[in-house]
């Protein structure tokens, strides 16, 4: 093991807000919205009929669309992330010659599988799949990769601890460079039913783009979205002797469980701020230390002062100084992906030393008394950034990214 | 959540590699030294459940459950237990016979618990008697 740090060299991505970097960095900064009204499948008898979809998922040069998708279209997804985050880590050709590591934060795949398979005729469901591998299995298997692979789920965090394992196997030497992120393509009619009669999602249906709005008085709940981020990591010596650009370090994570309901947040803010806090210990930083926070805040009512809570105790004295914004109010929650999209805009922010913005952010929550970024960015020093996801189930997690 | 834990947790891997995946997330995590230890709950059906066309769930074969539930602990706290190796090294004896839940569970009600195995996938996962302490060596 080395005290290397860990640097994120190659990005992939499709998003609601687009399928490569650039256009998700320009799009975050301008602060489009990417949700739109649900026209995949019927949703007149659905309470939320919004979406942030990834209406186009690009082919991936070499590869047949018919031959990856057998399970669905979440493998071309992951392919798609995989292959442009390797090729613009410099890395594509040399995949083959590497252990190339894969960490997978993913929950929706068989879910997606089975019902489309159902809407097609098919009862797959009720066969034995017992062979079948898993989607970070057969992505690795395509892209002819050998290091460890893995999948992983906790919900809206996975995103963040795939990161955060990552950066251990390299720390360890378990792999030479590292695939991590999240990816899922789950807007079904099941998904959008389950969430919907959670009473989860926002029912602003004639206002697509308008309909995430976290941190205002007006949210009325989350947009639910579709899509994946994912990173290449490697050590800074293996990226300073390739001469590799590096977007950032991965600096540090932690994770908690609320231990308390399946959906409804905490009470207690103390599992989150525990995680928070975890996370800049990791990172040997401060709470002074921080410059942009990317909240988990996904518009509900609860959740989101639920977080402004933990922020104003953590950051303390810091808070009203301190950048906040929650870019899910331009991709939706985009689910087990959310954390991994969110280290993107993160990653933004360093590159372009601008904070993007909350949009719709009209009103302020009085119980939301933060240092927001509403509506438009901010040109903002931004050297280090924490991003929190705060999953159902209770798991909290928080990234710590600094600029290299 | 019914244990009331407010550690890190997660779900890990589906399919056949399932098992080696919570088996290496595990090491890394106590590889941090950020954690007292770690619970690693392992099930799976064997042979799979199929469900009849049905809305009640009932099963349409005898599929059996198999559970284990590991209290790991990192190599420099002391108690009781088997030793737990972990590697992710390509380069192990390819005769090893590939992991099975059973197998470690039975291995683990023997007196001296010990044996290796091949993970799905990748690397090798291994039991030897060690009195002083339960652990988990990355």
């Amino acid at each position: 093991m080395n005290g290397d740090a860990v640097w994120i060299t190659g990005v992939g991505a499709a998003t609601p807000l687009g399928t490569s970097y650039r256009e998700i960095a320009d799009n975050l900064l301008a602060g489009k919205s990417g949700i739109v009204a649900v026209d995949r499948f019927q949703v007149k008898d659905h309470l939320s009929q919004i979406a942030g979809l990834v209406a186009n998922i690009p082919d991936t040069e070499g590869f047949d669309r018919k031959t990856v998708d057998q399970q669905g279209s979440t493998d071309s997804l992951a392919l798609h992330c995989a292959s442009q985050a390797l090729r613009d880590s410099g890395l594509w050709d040399a995949r083959d010659k590497l252990r190339v590591g894969f960490v997978l934060g993913s929950a929706a795949d068989w879910n997606s599988f089975w019902e489309a398979d159902y809407h097609q005729g098919g009862r797959r469901i009720l066969q034995t799949m017992t062979g079948v591998r898993s989607l970070v299995h057969r992505v690795a298997a395509l892209l002819g990769t050998s290091g460890p692979t893995v999948s992983l789920s906790a919900a809206c965090a996975s995103g963040n601890y795939a990161l955060g394992m990552a950066k251990r196997w390299i720390e360890l030497g378990w792999c030479d460079v590292c695939i991590a992120g999240g990816c899922d393509m789950a807007i079904t009619p099941t998904t959008l039913a389950c969430f919907g009669n959670l009473r989860a999602l926002s029912k602003r249906n004639g206002e697509p783009q308008r309909a995430s709005r976290p941190f205002d008085v007006d949210r009325d709940g989350f947009v639910i979205s579709e899509g994946g981020a994912l990173f290449v990591l490697e050590s800074a010596t293996r990226a300073r002797k390739r001469s590799a650009h590096a977007y950032a370090q991965v600096a540090g994570y932690g994770g908690s469980s609320d231990a308390f309901h399946m959906v409804i947040p905490n009470n207690d803010p103390g599992p989150a701020i525990a995680a928070v806090r975890s996370a800049l210990a990791d990172a040997k930083m401060d709470p002074a230390d921080v410059h942009y926070v990317n909240a988990h805040a996904t518009s509900t009512p609860v959740g989101d002062a639920a977080e402004a809570k933990v922020l104003e105790t953590v950051f303390g004295s810091h808070i009203p100084n301190l950048p906040v914004s929650s870019t899910k109010s331009m991709s939706g929650h985009l689910l087990t992906a959310a954390a991994a999209f969110e280290a993107l805009a993160c990653i933004v922010a360093f590159e372009s030393q601008a904070v993007p913005p909350t949009i719709n952010l009209e009103n302020p929550d009085p119980e939301c008394r933060l240092c927001h970024v509403p509506n438009h960015a901010q040109e903002r020093k931004a050297k280090t950034a924490i991003s929190n996801s705060f999953g159902f189930g209770g798991s909290n997690t928080s990234l710590v990214l600094r600029s290299v | 959540m019914a244990l009331k834990l407010h550690g890190p947790n997660y779900a890990i891997g589906n399919g056949p590699e399932a098992m080696g995946e919570g088996i290496m997330l595990a090491a890394t995590m106590l590889s941090e030294g950020r954690l007292p230890g770690l619970w690693l709950v392992m099930t799976r059906y064997s042979p799979e459940y199929i469900p009849n066309d049905d809305t009640a769930g009932s099963a349409s074969n005898h599929a059996m459950g198999e559970g284990i539930a590991l209290a790991l602990t990192p190599i420099e706290n002391s108690g009781k237990g088997p030793e737990f190796l972990f590697s992710p090294d390509d380069e192990f004896d390819l005769a090893l016979p590939v992991f099975e839940l059973s197998n470690m569970a039975d291995q683990l009600q023997t007196d001296n618990p010990r044996g290796r195995w091949r993970l799905p996938g990748f690397g090798w996962f291994g039991i030897q008697d060690r009195p002083a302490a339960m652990e988990m060596r990355a």
